[in-house]
């Protein structure tokens, strides 16, 4: 189990950053730290209620680095990846962040397939790196794979971190919501949406395939003016044939010695 | 028909050389009309046939995986390393399916002796040309469609083909590029 008290209660552990760590902050004019909002741009840079613009919403602020502690207690590591059955993929088709090192163009088409205690982060890119993610069971991970959007017009209202995306192996997908606009299920026609945008982010399970749309802010989910911008932040979740489609309630930690077996 | 005993001259469909009395060997041809070896049953040709496929340069679109429901998946390359799915994406030349092992397929070069199916991902939807299971034996082979939803079987290698409908933005980047 974890113990780094780093991994903040309120869903994110960072790593500890210098503006020298921080390449972004001198390329590119949208970027700015998250520990260090500055004063809120113009504009379309604002949310439409005054807020602060998504990514620095307060779930996602960086804490200070601390000492050097000693290693924290960790489980056993788990088996090497490859001998884990894939439970299913996330299919993302957008630019992103890392778009110059990405191949094939990330524009076409990505798959990010996710294993037991595998996680997809997704949102824009922010400095210092996250290095852990909250669970829906309170314990913190690393996230296997991590699709940045990039800074731009586009993105701007995507949250850093936005949504990260778990399968489960007994079955459902279960996501959990860092953001300021929440996500909006297509298949189910649900928004899911923080109720206490200071509290713990709030974890949902999704049965079967889904269609998932990272709120921006902008408007109703079904608004057929904003379709084709928000058709690129949005995620196919998709379970592999056979394995079960739906499972037990996210919020319930599993029970010791009940920790599923791929 | 020449007579291998005489030389002479027969009828095409004759049995016995009319000059020396000698059986003559029967010419043979598979339904496609090759000629078969004497003796032989299976046709030398047709294992190498595949359909011409047109040329394509457009960008490798993301339009669908092909999840494994049965047997295994591999890359001939990396034989050791089991694939979940394969991604299906635009592109010029067709995938190689290769079957090796019982239960076993692997993604394989055109000209390897053990293909057995072609998949030819193209805008309008993939195609394949299944040699293990063709429509009709008696017919050139030819790429039919793969529908959403339907599998490709290959011996004990099952693989659904899941579309994935890429969105129209990405759909008209491709198409102009």
């Amino acid at each position: 189990m974890y113990t780094d008290r780093r991994v903040a209660h309120r869903g994110v552990r960072t790593s500890p950053s210098t503006p020298q760590e921080d390449p972004l902050a001198s390329r590119d004019p949208d970027h700015q730290p998250d520990h260090q909002p500055g004063p809120a741009p113009a504009g379309r840079d604002r949310a439409p209620d005054g807020a602060p613009p998504p990514g620095d919403h307060d779930s996602t602020r960086v804490r200070p680095p601390e000492p050097a502690a000693a290693p924290p207690e960790r489980e056993a590591p788990a088996p090497p990846s490859g001998d884990r059955p894939v439970l299913g993929v996330v299919v993302i088709y957008s630019e992103a962040h890392e778009e110059a090192a990405a191949e094939p163009d990330p524009r076409l088409g990505t798959v990010y397939p996710l294993r037991a205690g595998e996680v997809l982060l997704v949102g824009r890119p922010r400095q210092p790196r996250l290095e852990e993610v909250l669970r829906h069971d309170g314990t913190s991970i690393a996230p296997a794979h991590r699709h940045h959007f990039p800074h731009g017009e586009m993105y701007r209202y995507i949250s850093r971190p936005h949504l990260s995306i778990e399968m489960d192996p007994r079955g459902g997908t279960i996501l959990t919501d860092f953001s300021r606009y929440g996500v909006y299920l297509r298949g189910a026609g649900s928004w899911l949406r923080r109720e206490d945008p200071d509290g713990t982010p709030p974890s949902h399970r999704v049965d079967g395939d889904e269609t998932v749309v990272l709120m921006d802010g902008l408007g109703e989910p079904g608004d057929p003016a904003l379709a084709d911008r928000r058709s690129r932040y949005q995620l196919r979740i998709v379970r592999r044939p056979g394995t079960p489609a739906t499972g037990t309630t996210p919020t319930e930690p599993p029970a010791a010695g009940t920790e599923p077996t791929p | 028909m020449k007579c291998s005993h005489c030389y002479a001259d027969n009828k095409a469909w004759a049995t016995v050389c009319e000059a020396c009395g000698q059986a003559v060997q029967r010419l043979e041809t598979c339904p496609l009309g090759h000629l078969l070896p004497p003796g032989g049953r299976d046709c030398p040709v047709c294992p190498s046939l595949w359909p011409e496929v047109d040329a394509f340069a457009g960008p490798a679109l993301l339009r669908g995986l092909l999840w494994v429901d049965a047997g295994k998946l591999a890359e001939a390359r990396a034989p050791d390393r089991l694939l979940a799915y394969l991604e299906v994406r635009d592109r010029d030349r067709p995938v190689s399916l290769a079957r090796r092992a019982s239960g076993r397929v692997e993604v394989a070069p055109e000209d390897d002796p053990d293909v057995v199916c072609r998949l030819l991902m193209r805008p309008g939807g993939p195609r394949v040309c299944n040699k293990s299971a063709p429509a009709d034996p008696r017919s050139l082979p030819q790429y039919v469609p793969l529908p959403p939803g339907s599998s490709l079987d290959l011996g004990e290698v099952r693989l659904r083909f899941l579309d994935l409908a890429p969105p129209a933005w990405a759909e008209k980047m491709a198409a102009s590029r």
